[in-house]
């Protein structure tokens, strides 16, 4: 995958996930309303908005469905110390956008994907099948028109190419994305299907953590945005584990991964399909730790009714030994008292004898 | 006399089908020649036929006993809870329960998925009473049946598990 391919991928093909959990996969439209309902809406068209205040507005509304999330996660004092973590990267350097393009409008970015769209998809090509209609602009998605503006970074080389100003977040090469996604696909059996648009988009955070972890440590891998994580070593070494587990770990109520990331991630590299066997797998392994939890509190139920079974028949044992020792002693002093005094039975016996009519 | 509760808070009967409750009547269940302990897991094929529930308590008193399944149908999913298994109503103190009144016949324990909990209540009566049993066996309350009957918190719970045998021991 040379850059240009990278990017003409990129840019041409539409992601066809559907994701859910992340505004990314919400449409204008629906953004809007989202906008509009958390109070935060800046109550102008996103038309007329330029692509920087466009941006502004997703992190806003990210970031609060991040923290709403995170507080409503099990483990919530971490996964919100997380959240605000992630929040931060975010700002600084998740999605950055060359200068060209943050004064542009979102109409006049529009209009530029409407004029090149058909040939660039062609172009770019990858078997990617091209809608038969032209959707508007309020029914594209967030990410489908982000990675289209370029805004994105997974082609760094075409934005800093269009752009003057450096790259906050060092840009990385695209042999390394490589890498990260053929690791992280390999080893989710069935996500390659995933077309060739989400392969441009999704994969290339992976890639940067794996690659963070032994190239890079200082970049955390911040793509999409959603990508909740302290620290990028953190992030590697949990995304590894999880994908060495089979992804048991990730919907797991005690892991310490972020709501966030589990969502986007997985919705990136999964269709709807994977999503209903995580959901079932998910379902399982709930149902699997209660039952565990019942076995446990069965044994030791049991183990209780016995200790205390034992404890009260040793309670009854001491008592009735202590009996017949009382009761051994008792017929021993009347032996002793025999023995030291033979005529005590003697003495009862004669009066009767004495007393007889003979 | 009074039997130790923490195991049948720790098996969660104190909770999923009583209340907390002092046990002031000692109960014994026997199927065959044992006496059981809380807890313990028997054979359905070994519990078939009712057990022998040995009372203390005075003769001029009269005691209920009710035998529920708390996990039916499944442990994980108990959307009969509780399924009624035996209710014996006017059971004199010092007896047992063959002494008594079977309101509803016993069943025995076919637990269908998982270990089921078959839990074993003994309510002192006010009186004498004449009690009917529910229509089905499904979704019978214990809580709802003392309260209808006046019988007042429980003077002794036993239970034990079940689990479906493996069909193969059967042949």
């Amino acid at each position: 995958m040379d850059l240009k391919d990278g990017e003409r991928r990129g840019a041409a093909g539409p992601g066809p996930l559907s994701r859910q959990g992340s505004i990314y996969s919400l449409t204008f439209d629906e953004f809007q309303n989202t906008l509009g309902g958390m109070g935060g809406g800046l109550g102008k068209d996103f038309g007329s908005m330029n692509m920087d205040e466009l941006l502004r507005s997703i992190w806003t509304a990210e970031e609060s469905q991040a923290i709403a999330s995170a507080s409503a996660s099990a483990s919530a004092a971490g996964a919100g110390a997380a959240g605000d973590g992630g929040a931060a990267l975010q700002r600084q350097g998740s999605l950055t956008l060359p200068r060209t393009l943050s004064i542009k409008t979102v109409d006049e970015v529009w209009g530029d994907f409407v004029r090149e769209g058909p040939p660039g998809t062609t172009a770019g090509g990858g078997g990617e099948p091209q809608p038969n209609r032209q959707p508007t602009l309020g029914e594209m998605t967030l990410e489908e028109f982000l990675v289209r503006a370029g805004v994105v970074r997974d082609n760094p080389a075409a934005a800093a190419a269009a752009a003057v100003s450096a790259q906050p977040v060092g840009p990385r090469p695209i042999q390394a994305v490589n890498n990260g996604a053929s690791i992280f696909f390999g080893n989710f059996g069935g996500a390659n299907d995933a077309g060739a648009g989400a392969m441009g988009f999704a994969p290339v955070g992976i890639g940067d953590q794996a690659m963070g972890n032994g190239l890079m440590p200082g970049v955390a891998g911040m793509e999409g945005g959603a990508v909740t994580v302290v620290s990028p070593v953190d992030t590697s070494v949990a995304q590894l584990d999880s994908m060495g587990k089979g992804n048991g770990d990730l919907s797991s109520p005690m892991a310490p991964v972020p709501y966030p990331f589990e969502g986007v991630i997985r919705g990136r590299r999964s269709g709807a399909g994977v999503e209903k066997v995580v959901e079932r797998r998910q379902r399982r392994m709930i149902k699997n730790r209660e039952s565990a939890a019942r076995s446990r509190a069965r044994k030791q139920a049991y183990t209780m009714e016995l200790e205390a079974e034992v404890q009260k028949l040793k309670e009854q044992n001491a008592e009735l030994e202590k009996k017949q020792e009382e009761i051994m002693e008792m017929q021993k002093n009347q032996v002793l008292e025999e023995i030291s005094n033979p005529y005590a039975q003697k003495k009862r016996c004669l009066p009767r004898t004495l007393t007889g009519p003979w | 006399m009074a039997r130790f509760v923490d195991p049948l808070v720790v098996g969660r009967v104190i909770g999923e089908v009583v209340d907390l409750f002092v046990p002031s009547i000692f109960m014994t269940v026997a199927y065959g020649p044992k006496d059981i302990s809380n807890g313990c897991l028997l054979k359905p094929s070994a519990t078939a036929a009712p057990p022998l529930v040995r009372i203390s308590g005075r003769r001029n008193d009269l005691y209920t006993l009710i035998m529920t399944d708390p996990d039916a149908p499944s442990p994980s999913d108990p959307t009969m809870r509780e399924y009624l298994h035996w209710i014996v109503t006017n059971i004199p103190g010092g007896t047992d329960a063959s002494k008594g009144e079977e309101v509803v016949e016993y069943m025995g324990p076919r637990p269908p998925v998982g270990i089921h909990r078959y839990v074993l209540v003994l309510f002192e009566q006010k009186t004498r009473v004449h009690a009917e049993g529910p229509g089905e066996r499904a979704n019978f309350n214990t809580r709802a049946f003392a309260a209808a009957h006046e019988l007042g918190l429980p003077t002794a719970v036993v239970y034990f598990n079940a689990q479906k045998e493996p069909a193969n021991r059967r042949r």
